[in-house]
């Protein structure tokens, strides 16, 4: 008798229990994540805080990750395969990948909404019909590249007075870059920097690049993710030529770069968390307008004492110092 | 009043456990309702609170932010006394939001431009464009939203300070796309709507982006909620709107979780409840089905392992078993009583009626099969049970009844049987006493003849005299009508007078001898006393005179009567003064009185005689019981005697007379209504 008692007590607690579990069970919210490479992984991290921040359960979202590898065939492979069960929310990571989904989703008249995190020149490489209203659907955050390749290049002259000429590296395999190149050359106009461009394209090995003989130069190089994933040697080339280097984002400083200016990849992502909220919140992706960056950091390598009296320490109040080896 | 009668008819099970039930109930919902109302109005107080809290955090956090480049700014402007350049990257550093600064003339042309996007300088010289539009807001230096090239969201702040003892605008373009962005972008949980307006009540950052650039109303919806907070930096004023339903949803999950825990509370409690209730109520039902098996079967026991208390109630199951116990032993008894009664009334030859209340009529024994007989049977006892109220209801009453239908002669004998109050029930035995009856008659009949024999001689010469003095005056009137003379008329008259006197003598002897003797049945009349007891007298005064005893007969009143049979009434008369004639000595006197005493007749026949020894007093009514000699009695007068009394009604005794001898006293019912 007291077993039956017990049992039923029992039953009555764990059934309360499940229907409170189920009630509060709800669907997540599907987000596939592309990237061409382990760069943009920061990106990522940018993402989850924000969202964090937002004050999001990380727990509402459900994250598929789609790393490319910097095999563009593997995206084209990735891509179809990864939406065959729809997301609620597609996130691009880079240029290259945010062009790749966009084409695949029109030929797939797939309406499904895309945000890209940190790209150059949206309007310019027609993912975007305008900042304000994009159309079609597709928004994000533009990392302001393409316009801030001109601030770089003064930047770049401001910090090293001295140098005579700067080489612009860029890929012309990619419009991003193309377009960079198109606002180095007018700000170089503007600024009277005598400029040398050169094409990755070109020079994949970076041999020729090796070989240039620019004494007193600098060395800018230009959005493409060619040219990021080549950070490292490039800055090496540099470091060789005596050449003043100046990248676009931390990681470039942290592969040996003297200066970057540019809002960094974990910002990126940090910011593009809003853009994940909106969305998650019912807006459509149409309607909300293409973001800059909240931020642009001006970072000087802590080597850049080595250039002590060449270097203009005027702008150093508006620069963080990255000593490399650390993570500070 | 229904609901009452219908709480009387329902089981006490029932009851307890509805009461119990209710009483656990009703106070846990009523104190639970109580404490819900009390709670929902302060949790609504303080959602409501907290909502406008969590507005005006955010509220603070943005204006706080504002005031940091307030003050960076008042920093920027001091260093800049020294070293614009650096206090400016300086501040652009520490102010991520802020995206150009600009030194302006007093007119707008721009001297110095340092941006973070575009090049500075590059409109060196230019006039500073916001400056046309500029409206600065009142009572502040921020201007209200404006969008840059880039179309985000800007506002500017000019400020005109010495800079080296020379006036110096300074205007700022501050970006507040993150501000804004973040307000738009905050996860707020039901159905919250977090948005900001600006001083001309038009909505500048809002969750969802359609509605930006409307203006903004209070709601007039009853069901929406709204929570302001000024952001005074820039007179903006952030605004938080939830439906009512969703602000207090935690009111609504309190309730149901409370309701539900109420449910559980309410079903744990009932449960107990009614687990009481079963406990308290079982035995009491285990009783009650228990007592009424115990009327079918009296060996009914309450086993200990369905009741084991140690209460109020265990002593009452044990009383139970004892009752049921003995109860069984009564029966048992009962049982063996019921089959011995019912034995001896087998073999009884009687018929045994219970009459309840005077009307209703129980055969317990019926040894007839004639209806009609049982019919008349009962309408006799129903007379006679009216008589019952008017003689004494305490008294057994036995009465003969002769069926004229079937000659036959029944013997009721009421007994009285006084359950409890009621005095209406009797225990009726009738006996069919024709045959003892006609016994009784011959016996009787003989007694008769037997006094008749004793009176014989006497009547014999009773009759002798008169003859004697008839044939004397017959003779002599022969004689005289012979002789030629013959008989003189009036000689003849005064012969014939003394023969007629000596004739009517001798008739009346002869008749009271012949009626005295004939075998009668009972009759009931009136008796008148005084006739009947000289007529009585007349028949032993023989016997009186050969004894030389003399008698004096004294009646109260002149007119006595009783009722019943004359004849009957004469015999007792007869044996009662033979027997005092026996006793009484020679030359004695018996005396003869009746008088009313009460409601009786009391008649009294004492003599002077040898009286009744004590050893023979308790033997003299026995049948053949005599103390004269072999073939002077046959010993069945006093008990015949006795017998008729009773008939009568009425009652014999014998009472020592103080002068020696003996006194008879009988006693008889007065008659209510004397027959005249």
């Amino acid at each position: 008798m007291k077993l039956k008692w017990l049992i039923f007590f029992l039953t009555i607690i764990i059934t309360l229990f499940l229907f409170q579990n189920i009630s509060s069970n709800e669907r997540a919210f599907v987000v596939n994540i592309y990237m061409m490479n382990d760069e943009r992984t920061e990106k990522l991290d940018g993402i989850y805080e924000g969202l964090k921040n937002l004050g999001y359960d990380l727990d509402l979202f459900e994250f598929h990750l789609f790393n490319a590898k910097d095999d563009r065939i593997l995206l084209d492979e990735m891509i179809p395969s990864s939406l065959s069960t729809l997301p609620d929310l597609i996130v691009t990571l880079g240029g290259y990948e945010t062009m790749e989904l966009k084409k695949y989703l029109k030929n797939e008249q797939l309406n499904l909404p895309v945000i890209f995190v940190g790209i150059a020149a949206t309007q310019e490489v027609g993912i975007v019909q305008g900042t304000l209203q994009p159309g079609e659907q597709i928004s994000g955050i533009t990392n302001h590249q393409t316009i801030l390749s001109a601030k770089r290049l003064e930047l770049l002259h401001t910090l090293v007075p001295t140098i005579e000429q700067t080489i612009v590296l860029y890929d012309s395999r990619l419009e991003v870059s193309k377009l960079s190149l198109e606002v180095v050359k007018t700000a170089a106009n503007t600024l009277h920097i005598p400029i040398v461009v050169h094409d990755l394209a070109t020079d994949s090995t970076l041999k020729q690049l090796e070989t240039l003989s620019i004494p007193n130069g600098g060395l800018l190089t230009l959005p493409a993710y060619t040219i990021e994933s080549s950070s490292e040697k490039i800055a090496q080339i540099a470091k060789k030529n005596n050449w003043y280097s100046m990248g676009i984002v931390l990681n470039d400083v942290k592969s040996g770069f003297l200066f970057s200016y540019g809002t960094s990849f974990y910002q990126q992502g940090y910011q593009s968390a809003r853009f994940i909220s909106k969305v998650y919140q019912g807006n459509l992706i149409n309607e909300l307008p293409i973001e800059l960056p909240d931020s642009i950091e001006l970072i000087i390598n802590k080597k850049v004492k080595e250039h002590k009296g060449i270097v203009n320490e005027d702008l150093f109040p508006l620069a963080t110092f990255y000593e490399m080896g650390s993570d500070n | 009043m229904k609901i009452f009668r219908l709480l009387e008819k329902t089981p006490i099970r029932n009851k307890v456990l509805t009461f119990g039930i209710i009483m656990s109930v009703v106070p846990v919902i009523l104190i639970s309702l109580y404490y819900l109302s009390f709670i929902q109005v302060e949790l609504k107080d303080k959602i409501s609170q907290n909502q406008l809290l969590v507005v005006q955090n955010l509220a603070y956090e943005m204006d706080q932010q504002f005031k940091e480049i307030d003050k960076k700014e008042i920093l920027l402007y001091e260093l800049m006394e020294n070293n614009n350049e650096e206090a400016i990257y300086q501040f652009l550093k520490e102010e991520p939001s802020i995206e150009e600064v600009v030194v302006l003339t007093n007119e707008g042309t721009i001297q110095k431009s340092y941006h973070r996007f575009l090049l500075n300088d590059q409109n060196k010289g230019m006039h500073w464009k916001p400056w046309d539009t500029l409206l600065p807001i009142e009572g502040g230096k921020n201007s209200k939203v404006h969008f840059n090239e880039f179309e985000q969201p800007i506002i500017y702040s000019i400020s005109t300070i010495q800079l080296n003892g020379e006036p110096c605008t300074i205007a700022l373009t501050i970006q507040v796309q993150k501000l804004l962005g973040r307000i738009q972008s905050l996860h707020i949980e039901n159905n919250e709507l977090v948005y900001l307006i600006d001083e001309e009540q038009k909505i500048i950052a809002h969750q969802n982006v359609s509605q930006l650039s409307n203006h903004f109303s209070p709601t007039t919806n009853e069901k929406v909620v709204q929570f302001t907070a000024p952001i005074k930096e820039n007179n903006w004023t952030l605004v938080l709107e939830q439906e009512k339903l969703f602000t207090y949803e935690p009111i609504s999950q309190l309730i149901n979780h409370s309701i539900l825990v109420i449910l559980i509370l309410l079903l744990i409690v009932s449960i107990i409840s009614i687990r009481a209730g079963m406990y308290f109520t079982e035995p009491i039902v285990v009783l009650k089905k228990a007592m009424g098996e115990l009327k079918s079967n009296p060996s009914t026991r309450i086993s200990h392992s369905v009741i084991n208390r140690q209460d109020e109630l265990g002593d009452l199951t044990n009383s139970f078993n004892e009752m049921s116990q003995a109860i069984q032993q009564k029966t048992l008894l009962l049982k063996k009583e019921t089959e011995k009664l019912t034995t001896i009334i087998q073999g009884i030859q009687a018929d045994f009626i219970f009459i309840e209340k005077q009307s209703i009529f129980h055969w317990l024994k019926c040894t007839t099969d004639n209806m009609e007989v049982k019919h008349l049977l009962e309408e006799e006892l129903k007379k006679l049970l009216i008589d019952v109220e008017e003689i004494n209801p305490l008294k057994n009453l036995v009465k003969k009844l002769l069926l004229d239908t079937t000659n036959q002669v029944y013997q009721f004998k009421l007994f009285p049987m006084f359950l409890e109050e009621d005095k209406d029930n009797y225990l009726v035995m009738i006996e069919d006493i024709t045959e003892s009856n006609n016994l009784e008659e011959k016996l009787i009949q003989a007694d008769k003849l037997s006094a008749l024999g004793m009176m014989a001689s006497g009547f014999a010469h009773e009759v002798n005299n008169p003859l004697t003095i008839i044939s004397v005056y017959t003779e002599d009137m022969l004689d005289q009508l012979q002789e030629e003379e013959g008989v003189e008329k009036v000689d003849l008259l005064a012969y014939l007078e003394k023969v007629e006197v000596n004739v009517k003598r001798c008739k009346k002897i002869t008749t009271n001898l012949l009626n005295f003797s004939r075998p009668t049945n009972w009759v009931n009349e009136q008796i008148d006393l005084k006739t009947e007891l000289e007529n009585t007298l007349f028949l032993v005064e023989h016997e009186l005179k050969r004894k030389k005893l003399t008698y004096s007969l004294e009646l109260s009143e002149d007119r006595l009567f009783i009722q019943g049979d004359k004849w009957k009434f004469m015999q007792v008369i007869v044996n009662l003064l033979q027997n005092a004639i026996d006793a009484s000595y020679i030359g004695s006197k018996i005396s003869i009185k009746a008088f009313e005493q009460k409601e009786q007749i009391v008649i009294q026949i004492m003599d002077k005689g040898m009286g009744i020894p004590k050893e023979h007093q308790k033997k003299i009514l026995d049948p053949f019981y005599t103390t004269k000699p072999q073939g002077k009695g046959t010993g069945l007068g006093l008990f015949i005697t006795y017998h008729i009394i009773e008939r009568f009604g009425g009652n014999m005794e014998f009472i020592p007379n103080k002068e020696k001898g003996t006194k008879v006293v009988l006693t008889f019912s007065k008659i209510k209504n004397e027959l005249v």
